[in-house]
């Protein structure tokens, strides 16, 4: 139980980091789209949120809803953040791509394989 | 799991993210389901009211209230070093449809759960399946105390079309919960054979 | 007494010319009587010279008892003048300890006018006399009367201030709450989306209202916090004004992640948003914040680009922030000038500083909060970090849906099972109808592989199935 940490959530509201924002520049951006971080881009000059985003991203590829859940921040505001991070090419964004590779069979039998073996 | 850092949750930057949908109504299994496969494992949650701050003394008693988490599931299943998967359990209820349409979006398929003591409250996540097109597989979560039908009784009562997998499950178990995803991508890959692949 | 003198000479004179026959005899007798005349004369003389003197003298005594009695007079009238004048005075003085050192008095204090003093005597000259002493005790006295009628009031006032501030505070927060969770209800980049954040931030200002209403009646600002970054601190209370666009503040690497005891963050987070509300209204432009080191802890300085205090402003302002009594809100001018007050409430019970003597490269007004070292905090541990975010994953796989079904939506399956009737008309398989094949054709060995591991799996299920129900969402 971490009740000191638990206690900093709410201390920023979600629309300061958003700065006001309900909407990302990317509509595209779904919970299940995979952040992958630049790690030549230069990190000052930006917004304390923003940073949290790319130092949480450098270490290896997360989803949005897991970099959300980690940070504790509202998937809103998450998408909004790293709408802004991948335009300005801080963050490499990779939707699921089940429209172009619902009918790949190499890659659902490779899902159905690894399903078998685990 | 595949995961290249020591931390143990960062994936691979080539991955490619997969996404299921798990619908139905509520209390039929979905989290437990979400939480038998997932490799995050879903833990109880006590409390939220701390978002806004621990409120001491003069606030006191408010923590009793308001337990109310995010309304949807999240697991999430690595396959290969290249291929992750992402469930996301869906509310059942009618005025999470906004957030449902979102979740569905871009899904590859989804698991509908079915309790027998109330189908009817399903076929709403079916509509939705089938209305948007995405193929899905029925899981009968079992209960103790849950009447038994035979395959075919269900499939007549809830118009099920031929091709769609109907299985008997129990959510609690990871095998099981498994074999669900299983039957579903088999149904997946079964229908690709068909379409074309433009 | 002169008259029987020269009658008696007369008369000898005539004695002297009937008897010439004794001549001799009456020579000598002459010669005597003569310097018995000449002796009287002289004695005569004298005498007469005795009387004027003595006449002279008691005229002289006469005049100077005169003289006597005019000076008593004036005097007494000049001392009946001086009793007059002095009567006139205590009266004109009690006058103006009624018309104008009591009103200015009540005016200060039970008022709670500024840039009034109460004037002193109307005549200096009455200064240390009982009267000056006995005015100054009936203004003691009612100053003590204010002083305890206030202290008592206010007292019960701002208990039950704090009561009101306590109710609303946890509505407003249970709203807060329930923003977060919509948000986590409904799709983002919807207009439900853009609704929740636009109630959010005027809810959250709102917050910001009560804790300088419930800091200013004595009381604590409602919230504790853990300990928090600086980074977290500004971004706080940046939201917490209404032009928080306008406020810059980007990552540092060094003091960002410095935290601050959990104790006092909510009150240097409320000193904060009182100083950029301060610095936002005072400019148009942009605000920028910056956190550095000193050699005695932390400052988080804040710059305008708006215009200067003036030398007035400023010394009211340091006024207001040295300013450690609880204060009587129903005496604050107006709310615009809330602001110092709260802050020097806040950092007399919590021990940080502010100072906005210095001037804004800018050229506007710099204005520093000091956090001293003491005040810093140690923030979570690594492991309370890994729990935190175990924990936050942990929630997001956690349904929320804790509502029981509607009852409509049981129907009572034992007599069978209700018939679904579909909303739309059933299609053919997508895939079946694209290939425009007459059944749908599946792939016998994906769906045989498929199946084999669905069947064991069932096993496993119905094998291994224990007592109780399948844990629910």
């Amino acid at each position: 139980m971490t009740p000191r940490g638990r206690r900093r959530t709410g201390m920023v509201r979600p629309y300061t980091p958003a700065e006001g924002h309900a909407a990302p520049t990317r509509r595209s951006l779904d919970l299940a789209t995979i952040l992958i971080a630049d790690r030549d881009m230069p990190l000052h000059g930006l917004s304390p949120h923003a940073y949290r985003v790319m130092e949480h991203c450098l270490p290896g590829a997360l989803s949005v809803a897991e970099v959300s859940a980690d940070l504790q921040l509202p998937g809103a505001v998450t998408k909004v953040l790293a709408a802004h991070l991948v335009d300005s090419g801080h963050l490499i964004a990779r939707n699921p791509a089940p429209a172009a590779q619902k009918h790949d069979r190499a890659l659902l039998e490779r899902i159905l394989n690894a399903l078998q073996q685990l | 799991m595949h995961s290249n850092s020591s931390d143990g949750h960062y994936l691979d930057a080539g991955v490619t993210p997969v996404k299921l949908v798990v619908m139905g109504p509520f209390a039929v299994g979905k989290t437990t389901f979400v939480g038998a496969v997932s490799e995050i494992k879903p833990a109880s949650t006590e409390e939220r009211l701390t978002q806004a701050g621990e409120l001491v003394d003069d606030l006191r008693g408010l923590e009793d209230k308001d337990t109310t988490t995010v309304a949807h599931d999240f697991g999430r299943l690595t396959l290969t070093e290249d291929i992750v998967l992402y469930l996301f359990g869906t509310p059942g209820q009618p005025r999470f449809a906004a957030m449902i349409e979102d979740l569905m979006y871009g899904a590859l398929g989804g698991v509908v759960l079915v309790d027998t003591r109330r189908v009817a409250e399903s076929w709403d996540a079916m509509e939705r399946l089938e209305e948007a097109g995405l193929a899905y597989v029925l899981a009968v979560n079992e209960f103790p105390n849950s009447p038994k039908y035979t395959e075919a009784e269900l499939r007549t009562a809830l118009d099920l079309d031929p091709w769609t997998p109907l299985v008997m499950c129990d959510v609690r178990k990871r095998e099981s919960a498994k074999a669900v995803l299983i039957a579903l991508v088999s149904h997946l890959l079964s229908r690709s054979s068909l379409e074309p692949a433009s | 007494m002169i008259e029987p003198l020269v009658t008696t000479a007369t008369l000898l004179g005539g004695g002297f010319a009937a008897s010439a026959a004794g001549l001799v005899a009456q020579t000598r007798a002459k010669r005597a009587a003569n310097a018995r005349a000449g002796q009287l004369e002289d004695r005569l003389r004298a005498a007469e010279h005795s009387v004027t003197v003595r006449t002279g003298e008691l005229e002289e005594r006469a005049r100077a008892a005169e003289r006597a009695a005019g000076v008593r007079t004036g005097e007494l009238e000049e001392r009946l003048r001086e009793a007059q004048q002095h009567a006139a005075a205590l009266s004109a003085e009690i006058e103006h300890l009624a018309t104008v050192r009591l009103p200015a008095l009540v005016d200060t204090q039970a008022r709670g006018h500024r840039g009034i003093t109460v004037p002193g005597l109307k005549d200096e000259a009455l200064k240390g006399m009982p009267v000056d002493d006995h005015h100054q005790t009936v203004l003691d006295l009612c100053t003590e009367a204010i002083g305890l009628t206030r202290e008592t009031i206010g007292l019960a006032a701002r208990s039950s201030v704090r009561d009101l501030v306590d109710e609303a505070q946890t509505y407003l927060v249970r709203c807060q709450l329930a923003v977060i969770d919509e948000m986590n209800k409904v799709p983002e980049a919807t207009a439900f989306q853009q609704g929740l954040m636009n109630i959010d931030h005027p809810l959250t200002r709102s917050v910001h209202t009560l804790q300088r209403l419930r800091i200013l009646a004595g009381s604590w600002p409602g919230l504790q916090r853990a300990d928090c970054t600086f980074a977290e601190i500004v971004e706080s209370a940046r939201g917490r004004i209404d032009p928080y666009l306008r406020v810059h503040y980007t990552h540092e690497p060094i003091s960002g992640g410095v935290w601050v005891e959990g104790r006092v963050v909510e009150p240097v987070t409320i000193a904060l948003t009182e100083l950029l509300s301060n610095a936002t209204s005072y400019s148009d432009g942009k605000v920028l914040v910056e956190v550095q080191q000193t050699q005695t802890g932390w400052v988080i300085v804040v710059d305008d680009s708006g215009l200067n205090m003036s030398p007035q402003q400023r010394s009211e302002a340091e006024r207001l922030l040295s300013q450690q009594t609880v204060l009587d809100v129903t005496t604050v001018p107006d709310t615009l000038s809330l602001g110092f007050p709260v802050i020097g409430r806040l950092m007399a019970a919590y021990g940080f500083r502010v100072d906005v003597s210095s001037t804004s490269p800018y050229g506007g007004v710099r204005a520093v909060l000091h956090v001293p070292r003491e005040l810093l905090g140690t923030g979570p541990t690594q492991e309370e970090q890994e729990a935190e975010r175990r924990e936050a994953r942990a929630a997001m796989g956690v349904s929320a849906l804790t509502e029981t079904p509607a009852a409509e939506t049981r129907p009572d399956s034992s007599r069978g099972l209700p018939q679904r009737r579909r909303r739309t008309p059933r299609t053919a398989d997508p895939a079946a109808g694209r290939a425009g094949g007459p059944a749908p054709q599946e792939d016998p060995e994906a769906f045989s592989e498929g199946f084999a591991g669905l069947a064991a799996a069932i096993r496993d299920g119905e094998d291994q199935h224990p007592e109780g129900e399948p844990t629910d969402d």
